[in-house]
């Protein structure tokens, strides 16, 4: 009997540990992709293939915690474009609007790039994960979690995100749909270096979606010049959005 | 003061765009009783337009100035009928929509000055809570543009989850009034109004209520409410009210001459509400419908008696015109349902979006029904084609003028 109480303990021991590591692997590569608290400033440039056709979309995202502020910048049809995401709600404005109107972030944005992959992730928050196993990628050793949404508000229903234990960078990712068949497949690069609190991290430079059904249709979002700034609250206020 | 004028020395980021719209409408005019021959309203069938709207803004740390003129160039053609004649004229005006100081004085403070547009709400068609700005019944076309009110607006955000809005019209945009004059002289009479909202909202904005008081039309007192709760499976309800202590818009009256007048009302108190309630479902396309309910409008019996005091031929006739046309309602009739969606990425490049939208009156079962597509030809250009629709005969609030009109057009942004 103490031995089977033993067991028990020792193998319920071990899950809290791995549950844990997976929530805490999580969160560390959220700050990779802007999960941060302090506000950043990005420029993001989204390149997308797709039946053939070529198209270029630019972006200035402001980030702080869970909000962002996006301002469309290119091409010249979208200037005055703006989406607001609090928390995981997303509100769009352009000036032919009388008003900021809700959107849902799985919207596209264009090509396989939804509304939410623009701005900053916040996975740790949006999803509950689980280590399925460890793969080795580009001879980086990975934990590889599957992540379920906590809710259908979320841009993707499952990712399957493989996590570098060294870097604790996410570095490939599988969108899956509630059945877990892949819907896009996803690549990170971290070249850009990010300055926040007298500390320097690696951040996102580079996301590669690749439409898993019809691999030539794809996206890249290009992460720009990433900086730390002194950001207002109330600019993620759609009350205080200027018209 | 510093924190008030120090980023006032640093270097201003100055950005400019302009969108040129080039359109042209042909109307369908009906002929009945009100405009016999077209030579009652004179109203064009034909019009064309150039419409070039730039923006300048000039950005530094805590400020922002936004200016946004108009430049529209217009031809009509009017036609008269029994016999045919073409008349053409050119309407050419300079404007400015949008002309604003906004100022981020503190974190958590933020002043806004000038020419501008603010609204709030979860309804599409209206937003009866906010004093400042009415409904336009051209306002979805796609070359429409909001003319700015001259609005003083200051936001505190207490916490993320509380903002309180004090917004002042002191002084007039210039336009003419919502409501025609009602003295003898015809005089346009602006006067101030402002308006206190109080919004309490969740973290994902996705839920929130407000409420606001204030001063409307005439300085009528008010207070109102919004609210909008939205669900994870993409459905949301939501309110927009206003209770307006007394009523501020023309009704039909006898006069000594058994004719109908639109004169001002002499019930000027009681509580008159107007009100929107809505359920919207976002999946793949975006389904709304709209209930709305305005109780200072006319009944059916009295918007009859509104229309024939413009059919007589009396000394008040004129004044009767323009108080038909700008009675002091948003809309004439007390009951309207509201339904539109909007289909997103359509057509092989998913680069289209239609637009389909029905106002219907309870009153009179007439129609008000519009569909606008719209498509990106370049990524500078987006083409527009409008149908709008109004069914219901002569003697209803949406068939007493066209048949149908029908526009196409292009935005090309520099």
């Amino acid at each position: 009997m103490k031995i089977i109480f033993l067991s028990l303990l020792i193998a319920l021991t071990s899950l809290t540990v791995r549950a844990e590591s997976a929530i805490d692997l999580l969160k560390a590569s959220d700050r990779g992709r802007g999960g941060i608290g302090e506000g950043i400033v990005w420029d993001a440039k989204v390149e997308t293939a797709e039946d053939g056709e070529q198209s270029e979309r630019e972006f200035l995202v402001k980030a702080k915690g869970n909000d962002a502020l996006v301002e469309a910048t290119e091409p010249a049809r979208t200037k005055g474009e703006k989406f607001i995401f609090n928390d995981r709600n997303m509100w769009f404005y352009k000036p032919s609007l009388k008003k900021p109107v809700s959107i849902s972030s799985r919207q596209k944005l264009s090509g396989q790039a939804a509304n939410g992959d623009i701005a900053s992730t916040h996975y740790a928050r949006d999803y509950n994960p689980t280590v399925e196993k460890t793969e080795v990628i580009n001879g980086k050793k990975c934990a590889v979690l599957l992540l379920k949404a906590k809710n259908s508000q979320v841009t993707y229903d499952q990712i399957r995100y493989w996590i570098d234990e060294k870097s604790k960078l996410g570095i490939k990712a599988e969108f899956l749909t509630l059945q877990g068949k892949p819907l896009k497949i996803g690549f990170l690069d971290y070249r850009n270096v990010l300055k926040s609190k007298g500390q320097s991290f690696p951040f996102v430079s580079q996301l590669t979606i690749i439409d898993a059904r019809f691999p030539k249709n794809k996206s890249v979002i290009h992460y720009g010049n990433p900086r730390t700034e002194e950001l207002s609250s109330s600019i993620f206020n759609m009350n205080n959005l200027s018209r | 003061m510093s924190f008030l004028f120090g980023s006032l020395g640093r270097a201003a980021d100055f950005s400019f765009y302009s969108d040129q719209y080039l359109y042209g409408t042909y109307s369908d005019i009906k002929d009945s009783d009100l405009n016999t021959d077209n030579r009652g309203l004179a109203l064009p069938i034909h019009l064309f337009a150039a419409d070039i709207r730039p923006e300048l803004k000039l950005t530094s740390e805590g400020w922002d100035v936004v200016a946004r003129p108009r430049f529209e160039f217009a031809g009509e053609n009017i036609q008269y009928n029994n016999p045919v004649k073409n008349t053409w004229t050119s309407n050419n005006k300079i404007d400015l929509t949008t002309a604003y100081l906004h100022w981020q004085m503190l974190n958590s403070v933020q002043f806004n000055a000038g020419l501008e547009t603010y609204q709030w709400g979860g309804a599409e068609i209206l937003n009866p809570s906010n004093p400042f700005f009415h409904f336009e019944q051209q306002s979805k076309s796609f070359y429409y543009v909001q003319k700015g009110e001259a609005l003083v607006r200051l936001g505190i955000d207490w916490t993320s989850a509380v903002t309180t809005t004090l917004i002042g019209e002191p002084v007039s945009n210039n336009e003419p009034e919502w409501i025609a004059p009602d003295n003898a002289n015809g005089e346009n009479q602006f006067v101030p109004k402002w308006a206190l909202k109080n919004e309490l909202r969740n973290s994902s904005g996705d839920k929130y209520i407000g409420v606001v008081v204030g001063q409307g039309e005439k300085q009528k007192n008010f207070f109102g409410e919004y609210a909008t709760l939205t669900f994870s499976n993409g459905i949301s309800f939501y309110v927009d009210a206003k209770h307006q202590q007394g009523r501020v818009n023309f009704v039909p009256e006898l006069n000594g001459l058994s004719n109908y007048d639109l004169v001002a009302p002499t019930d000027s108190g009681g509580l008159w509400t107007t009100a929107v309630g809505g359920v919207r479902y976002e999946g793949t396309f975006d389904y709304r419908l709209e209930y709305l309910f305005n109780e200072p409008g006319w009944s059916r019996e009295e918007f009859q008696q509104a229309r024939n005091s413009l059919l007589v031929l009396q000394a008040t006739q004129p004044q009767n015109a323009l108080r038909f046309v700008n009675p002091g309602l948003e809309l004439r009739t007390q009951q309207y349902l509201y339904a539109s969606i909007r289909m997103p990425e359509l057509a092989d490049k998913k680069d289209m979006t239609l637009f389909v939208r029905d106002l219907f009156s309870l009153a009179d079962q007439s129609q008000a029904l519009q569909f606008v597509a719209e498509k990106n030809i370049s990524d500078s250009v987006v083409g527009y084609f409008e149908a709008d629709s109004f069914i219901g005969s002569e003697e209803t609030e949406f068939g007493m003028i066209y048949n149908y009109q029908i526009s196409v057009g292009a935005k090309w942004t520099l």
